[in-house]
């Protein structure tokens, strides 16, 4: 009775949902997409878009495995080496003209081309003469992609490459139209853009070119960008989104009973640490990084920190990768009573120099997005009865990441990593010594040459051997302190159908269906 | 204006964090991108290159929207902003300046009682009030959108618009009857009152327009204010507009788009102001006459 009051007082009808149609669904984004141009993509928003619009070589099934995707099929040479793709007759741009081997070409060498400046070239180094088109000291010819008939593609690698049809499922490997009026933009996935609005909402429609636009069945979707996680969980109860993508930790345990069946909580392939700086007195003594490491309890942090949303993790490779070996690495205390870790980590300590009477100051640096802070308190808690005391250094998230590579002004930083493909080298890249991240700021150990060989061997269990004893080195350095395997809490309408646990956190809305 | 917006340009590029540290992995390709955008030449070169563009009637392009012109961002948002921030200024003052006369005319206890309810308005902040309307109007009552931006439909501008007006209406009521109570205390007043004018209509007939003056000089501060407000309603409102491209633009870190809405908003709060200064002789026109001295 006071809504109808309300309703007439104020002269107004009640909203109309943004759904228009049985067959339009409307996904929320955390941000907004920075840009839609697939070559220069690196956001889950702009994945989200950009995978509904174009697809490459190889796409993603209902599940996250990799499907055909322009390419029917593919094979390998004998040596591991070249790759060839045999294009589908039925891949079409959104104009109706088919997608050439030409095509393919061009986007491999657009995305790799400097001026670009594709945030996901590197993924692609693997490709003979990519790394040198990148840098500006090759030239587009050199590029090992070509066109060997209209209709198949070969790549040329420079080191074997198993999981290569997985990199090229990434929206940077997409096809570019070649002699074709470039005033007409053209799309080659499942939907086509209709509208924008900036930094607000996406429509997309039904591309009726697609390879397989029979088995699409929603004809619209809408993604809307919805940065408030209080307002899409708002806008969820009232209809007006049917996915949240992004619920914090602290919401999704307070979720009201009515949505709480509707809360999906898909493992992905994504872990959280702490890295210790190495080259920072006094953590250049392994004692007090391994004394570190043994206070912090993982199941604690799972069960009572993160309230039992996100298992922990005891290595540096997270659960979901593939083509890794079965019994991985892991800290060689899991298992072990706090009370007996507890006492190691006072020895090492005290064999340092350092007790409860002769305290020690460390600064720990996190992020202020998602469970960083919470975790970083857990973490000075525990190392406070132990003799250290700690700064915490907050900053946003763009801030944060930035240290790393600016004045590295910590002694133990948080971080987060996600794979798209997967791979176990996404994690151990992150610790070489040489590599363009040294999280640790490490200098010793094996993991470069282990890395290295491992990028030369063709066979899946050898290379799984070799980065298996990587990760080994990497935590018998005590240099990285896994915490957690990261999982995505999402609210799913219980209309939509399709919507299935992937390992990457990707899928198309290709593969989604929603009941009127 | 220009000081403010070079400051900006100056202590933005100190600040940790960069555009591409969250976008480019890896030294190589954050260089190659840094390039792109100019990012790799000296602040003074990047600077002067600025300027330039601003002669042109230009704001670059966006760091982080890759290719936008930062203008086009700006205003197309800032054409949104308009439409919440506009209303609830009017709805706002409508609610201050009505209640502050009421209040003038009414007895002790009721202007207590309103004044009270003012630092109430004033010391509950707008994230606590914007969520709170949205709770109770859009989920449990539906008669009002949750949240959102349609073109060309106002009832998703109405909670916005409300949610924004609440506390701006606080404080100018506040200043409101701050000056009306001095007036009223005047000499002048005291005496049209003991010629029998009656307690409303010395309000408004006589006291209201010499009270104007001092709220007039709040208008700076309440379209910052506003301003203000509007970053924080945009975001629980998901509403596209200059709060949210700000917001964006801080945590992204995009120069040039912090850059151009700090000249665009100081701009808006100095002009706001010139208005105001360029108003009193129509209020008084004593304040625009030159006084002769000796």
């Amino acid at each position: 009775m006071l809504r109808l009051a309300l309703v007439f007082a104020m002269g107004l009808m009640a909203p109309t949902s943004v759904l228009g149609a049985e067959r339009s669904l409307t996904l929320a984004l955390p941000a907004a997409p920075l840009t839609l141009d697939p070559h220069q993509i690196s956001t889950s928003p702009e994945f989200s878009v950009v995978l509904d619009l174009y697809e490459g070589l190889t796409s993603y099934g209902p599940t996250g495995d990799i499907a055909p995707g322009i390419a029917a099929s593919w094979s390998v040479s004998g040596d591991g080496l070249t790759w060839t793709f045999q294009l589908s007759p039925h891949a079409r741009w959104s104009d109706g003209t088919e997608v050439t081997a030409a095509d393919v070409v061009e986007g491999f060498r657009h995305m790799l081309d400097p001026g670009t400046a594709s945030p996901y070239a590197g993924f692609f180094f693997a490709i003979n003469g990519a790394e040198a088109l990148n840098n500006g000291t090759g030239g587009r010819e050199g590029l090992g992609v070509e066109a060997v008939a209209p209709d198949r593609v070969d790549i040329r690698l420079n080191t074997a490459d198993p999981a290569f049809p997985k990199t090229v499922a990434l929206p940077a490997a997409v096809p570019r139209p070649v002699g074709r009026s470039s005033d007409q933009v053209l799309y080659n996935g499942a939907y086509m853009l209709a509208d924008v609005r900036a930094n607000d909402s996406y429509r997309l429609v039904a591309n009726p070119h697609f390879r397989n636009a029979a088995s699409v069945s929603i004809q619209e979707v809408v993604h809307m960008v919805v940065t408030d996680p209080n307002t899409c969980i708002r806008r969820f109860r009232v209809g007006d989104v049917q996915v949240c993508p992004y619920i914090p930790t602290d919401l999704a345990l307070s979720l009201s009973d009515e949505l709480v069946p509707q809360r999906h909580i898909p493992e992905i392939t994504a872990a959280f640490y702490f890295a210790a700086n190495t080259q920072r007195p006094p953590l250049d003594d392994i004692r007090i990084r391994r004394a570190l490491n043994l206070a912090l309890d993982r199941q604690v942090v799972s069960d009572q920190v993160l309230g039992g949303l996100m298992p922990p993790l005891y290595g540096v490779v997270p659960r979901g990768v593939e083509d890794y070996v079965t019994d991985p690495p892991r800290l060689d205390f899991m298992g072990r009573s706090p009370f007996d870790r507890q006492r190691e980590a006072r020895q090492l300590l005290a064999d340092a120099g350092i007790d409860p009477e002769n305290r020690v100051k460390l600064v720990l640096a996190h992020s202020t997005l998602g469970d960083d802070a919470a975790l970083a308190l857990y973490a000075a808690d525990q190392w406070r009865a132990l003799g250290v005391d700690i700064d915490f250094a907050a900053r946003d998230f763009s801030a944060h990441y930035a240290m790393f590579d600016e004045d590295r002004d910590y002694h133990v930083a948080t971080f987060g990593w996600i794979s798209e493909t997967r791979d176990p080298i996404s994690f151990l890249e992150l610790f070489r010594n040489d590599g363009a991240y040294n999280k640790a700021n490490r200098t010793t150990g094996q993991i470069d040459q282990l890395m290295a060989q491992a990028s030369q061997e063709t066979d899946v269990t050898s290379r799984a051997a070799y980065l298996a004893q990587a990760e080994r080195d990497v935590l018998d350095s005590e240099t990285v302190f896994p915490l957690m395997n990261v999982r995505l809490v999402e609210l799913v309408s219980d209309r939509l159908s399709g919507w299935k646990e992937t390992e990457t956190g990707l899928r198309l809305t290709r593969h989604l269906s929603l009941a009127p | 204006m220009m000081l403010v917006a070079s400051v900006t340009f100056v202590l933005i590029r100190q600040a940790p964090g960069n555009p591409l540290a969250t976008t480019f992995a890896g030294q190589a390709l954050r260089a190659n991108a840094a390039a792109q955008v100019g990012l790799d030449r000296p602040i003074l070169v990047q600077y002067t290159d600025w300027l330039r563009h601003l002669a042109r009637g230009e704001l670059g392009e966006s760091m982080v929207f890759r290719g936008q012109p930062v203008r086009a961002l700006i205003f197309d948002a800032a054409a949104i902003t308009l439409q919440i921030a506009v209303p609830a200024l009017l709805l706002a003052a409508g609610l201050a300046l009505g209640g502050a006369v009421l209040a003038a005319a009414a007895s002790g206890r009721a202007r207590r009682w309103a004044g009270g309810l003012a630092v109430l308005g004033i010391a509950i902040p707008v994230f606590v009030t914007a969520p709170f309307l949205a709770l109770v109007i859009g989920v449990w009552l539906r008669v009002l959108p949750v949240a959102g931006y349609a073109p060309g439909d106002p009832t998703y501008l109405l909670m916005p618009i409300l949610a924004l007006a609440l506390p701006l209406a606080a404080s100018l009521y506040l200043v409101s009857t701050q000056a009306l109570e001095e007036v009223l205390s005047h000499p002048s007043i005291r005496t049209a009152r003991a010629k029998g004018l009656g307690r409303l209509h010395t309000v408004t007939g006589h006291a209201f327009r010499a009270a104007a003056i001092p709220v007039l000089s709040f208008a700076g501060p309440l379209v910052a204010a506003t301003l203000l407000g509007s970053v924080v309603v945009e975001s629980v409102f998901d509403i596209p507009g200059l709060g949210r491209v700000f917001l964006d633009a801080m945590t992204g870190r995009d120069y040039a788009v912090i850059a151009g809405t700090t000249l665009v908003t100081s701009a808006t709060v100095i002009l706001t102001n010139l208005v105001a200064d360029l108003s009193y002789p129509l209020l008084d026109p004593r304040q625009g006459m030159t006084r002769e001295t000796g």
